[in-house]
């Protein structure tokens, strides 16, 4: 399978065409996958291993949602992402406080400069005044006030940065703003996502092109929108009366460099099926769902032959997952004659 | 929040007094979105500046004005980022039908950007209606009189980065 490279440049080019989008009155943004950020993914299922920064650990309550949005990145992923884990040797540092390098309205920020080898993160702490406010971290009440926000909700989201994504871009209505975590605005409580757990839709997607899904059985996000490639191939296209063929399917995600790194992947355990028409017949007829052979995207069926059809396999577009469905090219499997067997008295030539 | 400060020394400029009966006149004549009523608080300060390793400082000005610093928000600068909730913005007072200028300092190329607004009071982006977009330096033409939030979003040029600003824009 290939992978196309990650650039900035490709990354300004398609923000460029969702912007140009938003930018025309009552136009839906344009919706996908989150962008890619700059700079060097981790190793695919790379364990990633992070310590609260010495002098800025951040109080029980807090380093509870970390670790706990730490859980949830792993959890969610759905792909072959780093994950991460509390380990009081890691190398990368999370600290939480006044000392935080975010930006001058910032409530977390991250720095994933030194990646694969390392990030960094923070979280402003409980309290500071903002021109826009007082920051409330909604872990840090017994009854979380509205206006607060979830901590493990915006490690997550920073945690998605770390990983190499970049912020959603939503539609115009923000109507599918529970597609991602990683938001370019969080909200607070009580506002639909303000306390989202787990990565979303458009999240994984990105994290599935960039890392790889786990096995060919992995569900492929509904974020996105790749075609596959369906083949059928018989046993033999000649055989006498009564004789049983086998078909052999085989579905991968066509390979191209826009799909990343799942561009090429066999997929299995999805439902193929099997068709025939008699020769010169323009309907088509299911015959079987074809068998997963335990082969990376490979299927199979079996037929008795009793009279020269045509054949095909036909992968339906599903409701669950990001895939678009396909058809193979007809095969042809010609009766040659009786053979042994006895032979019908009628012999059929056609579908009845 | 602090006093109000109007950051833009426009000649003839009123008093926020005399600004607000204008604003709420004005409004009340003003198609969609609808003018929120004047802020019943101050405007707030303008404490941004650029910061040493983030992304430019984004100074919007119009015709014979002084430039002033949006509020710098949620950003992606390199391999780095913050999140910022939204922004209200530093407050900026412009007369209508003037266009908007944004340039950025230091400066940096510009992508492409877009601009939209919603009424001053509101939280967050929700029904926001656009400025327009576009490549190179940013030129908006001001909303109706009224208060509003104008969120501008810039996707810097080779590969920097994004960065959304905000201003609290009194449209007289």
């Amino acid at each position: 399978m290939s992978r196309a490279g990650v650039s900035w440049r490709a990354f300004g080019s398609w923000l460029l065409a969702i912007s140009l989008l938003m930018g025309a009155p009552g136009v839906a943004a344009a919706h996908g996958p989150d962008p890619v950020l700059g700079g060097a993914l981790f190793g695919q299922d790379q364990r990633v291993g992070f310590r609260w920064r010495s002098g800025s650990v951040p109080p029980p309550d807090i380093a509870n949602a970390i670790r706990a949005a730490a859980a949830d990145a792993n959890a969610s992923r759905a792909s072959r992402a780093a994950t991460f884990a509390f380990d009081a040797g890691g190398s990368s540092l999370i600290g939480y406080g006044a000392e935080a390098t975010c930006g001058v309205n910032g409530i977390a920020c991250f720095d994933r400069t030194a990646a694969p080898a390392s990030f960094t993160m923070w979280l402003r702490e409980e309290g500071r005044s903002f021109d826009w406010g007082k920051l409330k971290w909604c872990q840090m009440y017994d009854v979380p006030p509205n206006g607060c926000y979830d901590a493990e909700t915006v490690a997550l989201d920073e945690l998605g940065h770390v990983e190499g994504l970049g912020h959603h871009v939503n539609f115009s209505d923000d109507s599918d703003y529970l597609d991602a975590v990683v938001q370019t605005f969080s909200r607070t409580k009580p506002r639909v996502g303000w306390d989202m757990h787990s990565f979303g839709r458009c999240d994984v997607a990105t994290l599935q092109r960039e890392y790889d899904v786990p096995t060919s059985s992995t569900l492929i996000s509904t974020c996105l929108d790749l075609d596959t490639g369906l083949t059928l191939k018989p046993s033999a296209t000649s055989v006498t009366f009564g004789k049983t063929i086998s078909l052999t399917a085989t579905l991968k995600i066509i390979d191209r460099d826009a799909y990343d790194r799942l561009g090429g992947n066999w997929l299995s355990q999805r439902v193929v099926k099997l068709q025939r028409r008699a020769a010169g017949s323009t309907t088509w007829s299911t015959i079987a769902t074809m068998a997963h052979t335990g082969a990376a995207g490979t299927y199979a069926a079996s037929t008795t032959v009793t009279a020269s059809f045509e054949y095909r396999a036909v992968y339906s577009t599903p409701s669950g997952e990001g895939l678009n469905g396909d058809t193979s090219p007809t095969v042809k499997v010609t009766m040659s004659g009786c053979g042994t067997s006895i032979c019908p008295q009628s012999q059929p030539t056609s579908e009845r | 929040m602090t006093t109000p400060r109007p950051d833009r020394r426009h000649s003839g400029q009123t008093g926020w007094a005399r600004l607000l009966v204008v604003v709420v006149l004005a409004a009340a004549a003003c198609g969609t979105p609808a003018a929120s009523p004047a802020p019943a608080t101050a405007l707030p300060s303008m404490t941004d500046g650029p910061t040493v390793d983030g992304p430019p400082s984004a100074l919007a000005s119009v015709d014979g004005g002084d430039p002033v610093a949006g509020q710098l928000g949620t950003y992606i600068w390199g391999a780095t980022g913050s999140d910022s909730p939204w922004l209200r913005g530093a407050p900026i007072t412009v007369g209508a039908g003037e266009i908007l200028t944004i340039r950025l300092d230091p400066a940096v190329g510009i992508s492409s950007w877009s601009a939209r607004y919603v009424p001053y009071a509101s939280d967050d982006p929700a029904g926001a209606v656009s400025l327009g977009d576009g490549a190179g330096d940013p030129a908006i033409d001001v909303p109706p009189a009224g208060d509003w939030t104008i969120e501008l979003a810039v996707v810097f040029a080779d590969g920097q980065g994004d960065a959304r600003y905000a201003w609290a824009v009194r449209v007289e």
